[in-house]
């Protein structure tokens, strides 16, 4: 079961891809570094979920 | 003294005023664990915090004034009575808001009641597409940007304290560098919101023909922002009840240095590049951050949720507001 936590995350993180194409060229890499770590974030937040209800 | 004259102080003024009222209004956001945790007395936190709002102007340059004052409406369209205009619409948005209890952010109230204001005046193509789209993007992605900063920071302290004995000695280390938290937000706060009154005054310079786009921002301008910033902070730090602190989640003070850290950290970045950010949704995202590290339920969602929706509103309905004051000061003048 994929805990609260990891779906904000994962929300967060295509919110921030969506916001990508919008974003004046010289600054779009604030973003696609945002959508990285949010991506990171939902990954070891899953795991991290995954591995409390194994226990 | 002729009435043009007369209007440029009083829309100085004006601006001023609002500037005043941001750090009235924000002080509580720099200072509340400082006081809560009884690291200083409110008297010294209010000190602490306007000192540091006074001195951005020495660490931070003028980019985020220069993109108010350039970059949301064309230079030709420019005039006394919609920069006049936009701040009183973004001044009763204020109001309203205050009066129905929503959390609006002064600085999106501010690129709103400026761009209504001009859409009313001239359509919409007298709006710097290329200023409007930076300000709109990094309205979504500051509290995002806060957030994820809040929750990474909170997780490094979490694991490098766990294994830590001696708990009273790392809450007094924390209790410690929340003065340091709270100085680098006071300072990015002071940086990034009153270089909006100075945009908002230097706009004001270039349409009276007081100044030329093309100059340095004038010193008295500067100082004047940061002084009636600094004053609203310390009056209005004083009267604390509940704070963003308290409210959103509930705070320690390792959770206070984080969230202050990662606001301050995303503050920063934005002034040295000229991006005008709210500073009350930024520390938000971090607060949030900070509450979502524990776990998700740590933080009230109805709360954030709320300033939510006064995020998605303040910037069309300031714009209408201003719009409609702009008619307003066409059919006078």
């Amino acid at each position: 079961m994929i805990d609260m936590r990891t779906k904000f995350f994962a929300f967060a993180s295509i919110l921030v891809l969506l916001v990508v194409p919008a974003a004046p060229e010289d600054l779009r890499y604030v973003p696609l570094w945002l959508f990285v770590t949010y991506v990171i974030l939902t990954l070891v937040c899953a795991a991290d979920s995954i591995s409390r209800n194994s226990k | 003294m002729d009435t043009s004259h007369l209007l440029v102080i009083l829309t100085i003024a004006i601006a001023l005023g609002f500037d005043y009222v941001n750090g009235f209004h924000d002080a509580a956001n720099s200072i509340a664990t400082v006081v809560s945790t009884r690291v200083l007395s409110p008297k010294l936190a209010v000190l602490w915090a306007a000192f540091f709002n006074f001195v951005a102007f020495l660490v931070f340059g003028t980019e985020v004034a220069n993109t108010i004052a350039k970059d949301v409406v064309i230079q030709d369209v420019l005039s006394i009575g919609l920069i006049f205009s936009g701040l009183i619409g973004a001044i009763l948005w204020n109001l309203i808001t205050y009066y129905l209890g929503l959390p609006s952010s002064s600085s999106h109230a501010l690129v709103g009641g400026m761009a209504g204001a001009a859409i009313a005046k001239g359509g919409f193509d007298v709006l710097v597409t290329e200023g409007i789209r930076k300000i709109g993007i990094f309205i979504i992605l500051s509290p995002l940007i806060g957030l994820a900063l809040g929750f990474i920071l909170m997780v490094i302290v979490q694991w490098s304290t766990f294994k830590s004995k001696n708990v009273n000695l790392t809450n007094k280390i924390f209790r410690r560098l929340q003065l340091a938290s709270a100085a680098a937000y006071s300072l990015g706060h002071g940086a990034n919101d009153a270089q909006k009154t100075m945009g908002i005054i230097f706009a004001l310079l270039i349409s009276g023909g007081y100044a030329s786009a093309n100059e340095e921002l004038p010193l008295w301008v500067v100082l004047a922002a940061h002084s009636a910033i600094a004053l609203g902070t310390l009056t209005g730090g004083m009267r604390i009840v509940k704070t963003m602190g308290s409210k959103i989640t509930r705070l320690q003070p390792v959770g206070g240095v984080c969230a202050e850290t990662a606001g301050a950290i995303t503050l920063f970045a934005t002034s040295a590049a000229g991006i005008p950010v709210s500073t009350t949704h930024t520390i938000t995202g971090a607060i949030v951050g900070v509450g979502s590290a524990r776990r998700l339920s740590a933080v009230r969602w109805n709360v954030a949720s709320k300033v939510v929706w006064a995020w998605v509103v303040t910037i069309p309905a300031a714009g209408i507001v201003a719009g409609l004051c702009m008619i307003v000061v066409g059919v006078v003048s």
